[in-house]
């Protein structure tokens, strides 16, 4: 049984202080004209955001967990979500992406060589490099480990061929770290491996995709003949399996923080929106209303006792399942609420297909139970690896 | 019981004119000429105007039939404004039909039109295809208006499936097709009329959205076989598979209902369920496709965002309220006569 203490040790409180003094000096200008801005999935604003992650760089912010000897400051989880806090409550434009630092960034950490940290960590904790994450592929989406990007030794690089696909911000991205078969003789989870491929090279093409609320967020992503140096593998070679779930661990622990303070700024906004559209008076709103403001508590409580896990074992185990398919599930049903509140408000939109924050909210919230792990795949890591119901059948060997 | 052959026309002529290319480039472009053209070519938007009025007959069924089929390929054309509504309340006050494609003014709490002696002023919202049609048909004080669309100050403004429900000021415009409304010809029948016919719409699309998720499931393969083979995803398909038959059902239901007599009862029953099983229907749809059904170049978007706009058109909130009141003022020993009798039990919504 895991205490959750939320109460400031006085070096906590010393970190919060310093925070907030950095931010009030910092969240200026142009950054403060634009507070708010962005999502966690979004180019909304984007050169601004970018800005503003050099900005944080600038200010040591960023990898606050790595060790001091890699540009970090070695801060506790706690810290952690003291830093994302005040930077929800002040309202900073939301992170233009946390893949090098939550998730790419931890993982060097974890599994890098020392020269790939050298290499590497700087250019994220300045901000200075972004990066994304070459999983999914047009045939292989929950099943990852039937990837058929693959690279093969050519002196003393690596030469990759093949497509990704959901590639977050792609072609905004410096870096890209990419699960590819390795061993052709491999067979699923094995000879996998995870090359760090720079996207700026021709052999490296990238193509948006539209999704429905008219966004760009995602991109395909073509390998071509891209090349690598032999020694940009993140972990063994032909042993990267383990290193993707250990990113993927990753993006359920810290990487979702910003994910719940986002969520709380939206309760705040659909109680305003329920009063000022008369409907905090009708029974049956606030029934939902209350309902979705129990469930928030609930996303809270949940997150902190996993961070609290996390804090104390290093490790996020599968019950971060349970964080994705809560906030996913819940989430959907409060942009549902929200386009009812709104109205006709919510029903009607500007030219050029001009949605309002709301309308796309409600369009996109349809891809949160998927990306990040699907509903269905994450109830299945809790049956079977939680409950430890029996497992489902196993697909056979397949050939590649 | 609506001709097959009837059916048959319609869904070709649709089938032929609104791909995927077609529907989505009438976003942006705000009107498809070849789709309205191959639907007038054989009558359908005049389908349940009388032909002495100038209408080409049949009956609200066949009307409703052929708003299911131009649901399953998310026509994007005022099929249902044409016929089924504005010629309706033009034949009812013996106004001139036309052959050309006109709307209607659903009607909306922030509406503002009067007449002041044969003079029309003021704000009608979310009128459908306003910019692109001959005629805006209204009702305004008890009369049956129809003025030319070019009258008008017209702002635009699509629904969330890009279809244009535009916002009409009329700035004292003299009003020279002019006709009283009979009795019953009022904003509420309007509003019943208006559901029917996005129920009609609504059926079509959740039946070509369920036979796609299907098909999408049987196809796209996972973990070595099909993803429809996992019981997760095939709960998806049986829930779209069965919201659609049920919507469909009701359709039929209520539009042979509308066409006997009084139908009240089964329409607003009919927009309720349509309006739930959009919701539910819609997520189960985009669950089963996964990231797929997210993206513009595959065609589940053109389906699903119809049905979430069709959803609050014409009620959204108003239908359980007022069932709920009719039931409850009707009392306990006329509810089970309601439910298997409808709209001929008395039942008054």
């Amino acid at each position: 049984m895991v205490t959750m203490d939320f109460r400031d040790s006085s070096e906590d409180a010393a970190f919060r202080e310093e925070v907030r003094d950095w931010l009030a000096d910092h969240l200026v200008g142009e950054f403060r004209e634009n507070r708010g801005r962005g999502a966690p999935v979004s180019d909304d604003a984007f050169d601004l955001r970018r800005e503003w992650e050099r900005e944080l760089g600038r200010g040591g912010w960023l990898g606050l967990g790595y060790p001091v000897a890699y540009g970090g400051r070695g801060a506790s989880v706690g810290q952690q979500i003291i830093f994302t806090h005040e930077c929800a409550k002040a309202r900073a434009p939301y992170r233009v992406s946390v893949q090098g630092s939550e998730m790419l960034g931890p993982c060097l950490v974890e599994f890098g060589t020392e020269e790939q940290k050298r290499r590497f960590l700087p250019g994220i904790v300045s901000g200075d490099s972004l990066w994304c994450q070459g999983f999914s592929e047009p045939d292989a989406g929950s099943d990852l480990p039937s990837v058929r990007t693959r690279a093969v030794r050519d002196g003393d690089e690596w030469v990759v061929t093949g497509q990704k696909v959901w590639t977050t911000m792609g072609h905004y991205c410096d870096w890209i770290y990419a699960v590819v078969r390795t061993d052709p003789a491999g067979v699923r989870t094995e000879g996998l491996s995870i090359l760090l491929v720079d996207m700026r090279q021709p052999g490296v093409v990238t193509r948006p995709i539209r999704n429905i609320a008219n966004g760009r967020e995602f991109d395909e992503t073509f390998f071509d003949g891209a090349r690598t140096s032999l020694d940009n593998v993140l972990g063994p070679v032909d042993g990267g399996f383990r290193v993707a779930m250990a990113v993927l661990g990753f993006e359920r622990g810290t990487a979702v923080l910003p994910y719940q303070m986002m969520f709380e700024q939206e309760m705040d906004e659909v109680i305003a929106l329920a009063r000022r559209r008369g409907a905090s008076t009708d029974p049956v709103m606030r029934q939902r209303l209350a309902d979705a403001w129990i469930g928030l508590q609930v996303l809270r409580y949940n997150n902190y006792r996993k961070l609290t896990a996390l804090m104390n074992n290093g490790l996020l185990g599968p019950e971060s399942s349970f964080s994705k398919l809560y906030w996913a599930s819940w989430h959907q049903r409060l942009s549902n609420l929200e386009m009812e509140l709104m109205g006709p408000a919510s029903e009607l939109v500007g030219e050029n297909y001009e949605l309002n924050l709301m309308q796309r909210s409600f369009l996109v919230s349809r891809a949160e139970t998927i990306y990040g792990g699907t509903n269905e795949i994450h109830r299945n890591t809790i049956g079977e690896r939680v409950l430890g119901l029996p497992r489902s059948p196993r697909s056979p060997r397949s050939p590649r | 019981m609506t001709d097959d052959l009837l059916i048959q026309t319609a869904d070709k002529a649709f089938a032929a004119t609104c791909t995927h290319e077609r529907v989505q480039a009438a976003e942006a472009e705000g009107w498809a000429g070849e789709v309205w053209d191959a639907a007038a070519s054989i009558g359908l938007p005049w389908i349940s105007v009388p032909e002495s009025a100038g209408g080409a007959g049949g009956s609200v069924s066949d009307a409703v039939a052929v708003l299911v089929v131009a649901g399953r390929h998310a026509a994007p054309i005022p099929l249902a404004e044409t016929g089924l509504l504005a010629g309706w309340l033009l034949a009812t006050g013996g106004l001139a039909i036309g052959e050309k494609p006109n709307t209607v003014v659903p009607g909306r709490p922030e509406d503002d039109l009067r007449l002041e002696h044969d003079r029309l002023t003021g704000t009608a919202h979310r009128v459908p295809w306003a910019r692109s049609v001959d005629r805006i048909v209204a009702l305004v004080d008890g009369q049956v208006v129809a003025v030319p669309s070019g009258a008008a100050t017209i702002d635009r403004a699509t629904n969330l499936a890009g279809e244009p429900r535009d916002t009409v000021t009329f700035p004292g415009v003299v009003v020279d097709e002019i006709a009283p409304a009979p009795r019953g010809v009022d904003a509420d029948a309007l509003r019943f009329r208006g559901a029917l016919s996005r129920v009609g719409l609504m059926a079509g699309a959740l039946m070509a959205m369920a036979e796609r998720t299907v098909a999408y499931a049987n196809e796209r393969r996972q973990f070595g076989r099909p993803v429809a083979g996992f019981q997760a995803v095939q709960a998806h398909l049986v829930r779209c598979s069965e919201e659609a038959a049920l919507v469909d059902l009701v359709a039929r239901v209520s539009a042979r209902e509308a066409d006997r007599g009084e139908a009240r009862f089964e329409i607003a029953a009919a927009k309720l369920l349509a309006d739930e099983a959009a919701r539910a229907a819609t997520r189960a749809a985009h669950q089963a496709h996964g990231a797929m059904g997210m993206t513009q170049e595959y065609p589940l978007h053109l389906l699903s965002r119809r049905l979430w706009s069709w959803r609050a058109e014409y009620g959204d909130s108003a239908w359980p309220r007022r069932l709920g009141r009719a039931a409850v003022a009707a009392g306990p020993d006329a509810l089970y006569r309601a439910i298997a009798e409808g709209s001929g039990s008395g039942i008054a919504v």
